[in-house]
């Protein structure tokens, strides 16, 4: 008998409901688990807990922002080998490059917001190894 | 024995005269009109201080030397004369005219120039009667132009240097030629110093000493208190500049994350996430999709504008290295900076989509609306070794080439990036002439806006955007809506494939 593959579990740590809302929404229509959190501690708090195979990390967050939150995740043990993506409203893709690669630096992905879903999704498959 | 150096005129080291005169070549230096200037440019409010201080000044140095001269006399170390007396009294009355014209705020800069001058013919007439060329108050001549310098403008100071030597000049030759008698000089030069002597010179040493080192000090105090002033400023400038930023970043957060709502839930609905969707309801989510896209640019210009006051940089630049010709998109009566942006947005588009097209071994033709054509190096650059690219110039589309740096154009502009005028240009004549007429001001903004609906360019480096497309062959076999700008360069960094 086959084994369907497990579900990935992923990881959406974002302050605003709407948006947390949309991409768990859309996140689990398109196959994956989904696990929100709204702060950057609730956000490790998570992490620890569930053990994600991905995290969706919004920059402003409160407590703790995302930058820092990256780098704690990746300072877990688990950290280095799960993929973080990070994405914010505050730069825009009218900015500079180089805050780009600035924050490409600390996670594995940027997303600025408002983005495209579609283009949500192939990072999130690619960050993923299912492509 | 009387000079008053301190009696000067105020004002800054370096003023509006002075700076009017480097400024405008027109204004010979040594003019009597500048040299007007920068007489008048001492009756600033802002000069008022320096003024005070001139008069009380005088009033101390006339006091100091007419005490000297009395210890010169009581000391027998020059003969008694009235002349000290009617030299002190000359002094003390300019000085007073100058202090009453202070005070009533009338003829200021009048009797301001008329002590300063009598300052200098008292003085030379005390060096007269205390030996001529050889008196012991030649240094005093020194005091008057240090203080000059200090409380006065360059050219007071210069004027009154040379009225110095005038004076001086002309004593000389009278006493040369006998028509002013010889005067004894004080003391006994070469013997051996009185008591009463030593203690003459020791209080005048003080006096040509201190007097500029008590105005130089003074300057200098007043000096730093500007400094301190200006880095407390300073500072206040950088906190609010610091707080704008702060602002400005928050804005952009707290305005754009709504419209990321609205946006993504328009694209889930859409997605038929919360169910069946109909056509008419998709059509709406599209339209809700756009309406959201373009309440963003216009947030981001607006948010633009507002970083670009706050650091004081222009908004519009050009490309400094334009790598890209296009193709105008807007037409031809967009202002230029609106022009090459589109052309930037429109080349940045095109150009990485055929490049990947033909780098991915597919025909570049047509439906890519572009045509490479450059220097020998550039071309080869572009031309994939199967790429086959056709010239789909059309008519109606404008060519031209403006950028400094390598000459990879792509001649044609798809349709949907052109710009409303463009299409109106080409079917309707009338429309484009009262378009054209409009001017470009106001097309400025316009041009903008619909330019980056289409690609978003970063504002002051269109050419990264360029490059970025250059430099990536799957973001080109990417469709219309792949991403762009800092997205792009992600997905390039990420090696992402983006798909429908």
């Amino acid at each position: 008998m086959l084994r369907s593959p497990p579900v990935k579990k992923i990881l959406v740590v974002e302050d605003d409901p709407i948006n947390q809302m949309i991409l768990a929404d859309f996140l689990t229509a398109n196959g994956y688990e989904t696990v929100a959190a709204s702060s950057g501690p609730e956000g490790i708090e998570r992490f620890d807990s569930d053990a994600p195979n991905l995290c969706l990390v919004d920059v402003q967050l409160p407590r703790k922002n995302g930058f820092e939150l990256v780098r704690e995740i990746k300072s877990r043990p688990t950290g280095p080998r799960t993929p973080v993506l990070l994405m914010s409203a505050v730069y825009s893709d009218r900015d500079q490059t180089s805050r780009t690669i600035q924050l490409g630096t600390l996670a594995d992905g940027y997303l600025s917001k408002p983005f495209d879903l579609v283009h949500l999704l192939a990072q999130v498959r690619q960050l993923l190894d299912e492509t | 024995v009387t000079t008053s150096a301190g009696s000067s005129f105020g004002g800054s080291g370096r003023s509006t005269a002075t700076l009017r005169a480097v400024r405008d070549p027109t204004v010979r230096v040594g003019s009597i009109r500048q040299a007007i200037e920068f007489i008048t440019d001492l009756a600033q409010p802002a000069h008022r201080p320096k003024l005070w201080m001139g008069i009380w000044s005088g009033f101390g140095v006339a006091f100091a030397l007419g005490i000297l001269a009395a210890a010169a006399s009581y000391f027998e170390l020059t003969p008694w004369t009235w002349a000290y007396v009617a030299l002190v009294g000359a002094k003390i009355a300019t000085n007073s005219l100058a202090w009453l014209a202070l005070m009533g705020n009338r003829w200021v800069i009048q009797t301001q120039a008329l002590n300063t001058i009598a300052d200098v013919i008292i003085l030379t007439g005390a060096i007269y009667f205390t030996g001529g060329p050889y008196s012991p108050l030649l240094p005093a001549y020194v005091i008057v132009i240090c203080v000059l310098s200090l409380l006065s403008n360059t050219g007071v100071t210069l004027l009154m240097a040379g009225f110095i030597v005038a004076c001086f000049a002309a004593m000389i030759p009278l006493m040369a030629t006998g028509i002013l008698g010889p005067t004894p000089v004080p003391g006994a030069p070469g013997t051996q110093p009185s008591w009463g002597y030593t203690l003459t010179a020791i209080a005048y040493c003080a006096l040509v000493v201190g007097v500029p080192a008590w105005f130089s000090a003074a300057t200098l105090r007043l000096l730093r208190d500007k400094e301190v002033d200006l880095e407390r400023r300073t500072a206040q400038l950088i906190q609010t500049a610091t707080q704008r930023s702060q602002f400005v970043a928050s804005m952009t957060h707290e305005l754009r994350t709504p419209i990321h709502g609205v946006q993504g839930l328009a694209d889930v609905i859409a997605a038929g996430v919360y169910g069946p969707v109909t056509d008419k309801q998709k059509e709406a989510c599209a339209s809700i999709k756009r309406s959201a896209q373009s309440l963003l640019s216009l947030v981001d210009d607006l948010l633009a504008l507002t970083r670009a006051e706050a650091t004081g940089r222009r908004r519009h630049r050009r490309p400094r290295r334009a790598r890209v010709g296009i193709g105008v998109v807007g037409g031809r009566h967009q202002a230029p900076r609106a022009r090459a942006r589109c052309r930037a947005q429109a080349a940045a588009g095109a150009v990485g989509r055929a490049l990947a097209r033909a780098r991915a071994g597919e025909s570049v033709g047509e439906r890519d609306q572009v045509h490479a054509r450059g220097r020998p190096g550039q071309r080869a650059r572009f031309r994939a070794p199967r790429a086959r690219c056709r010239d789909t110039r059309r008519r109606g589309h404008r060519h031209r080439y403006r950028g400094r740096g390598p000459r990879r154009d792509l001649r044609a502009v798809p349709p949907e990036r052109e710009g409303r005028h463009a299409r109106l240009r080409r079917r309707r004549p009338r429309a484009r002439a009262r378009c054209a007429s409009d001017g470009p001001p106001r097309r400025r903004g316009r041009a903008r806006l619909r330019g980056r609906r289409g690609v978003d360019v970063p504002r002051d480096r269109p050419d990264d955007m360029a490059r970025a497309h250059d430099d990536t062959a799957v973001a080109a076999a990417a469709p219309a809506d792949a991403p762009t700008g800092l997205a792009s360069i992600s997905h390039r960094r990420l090696g992402l494939t983006p798909r429908l």
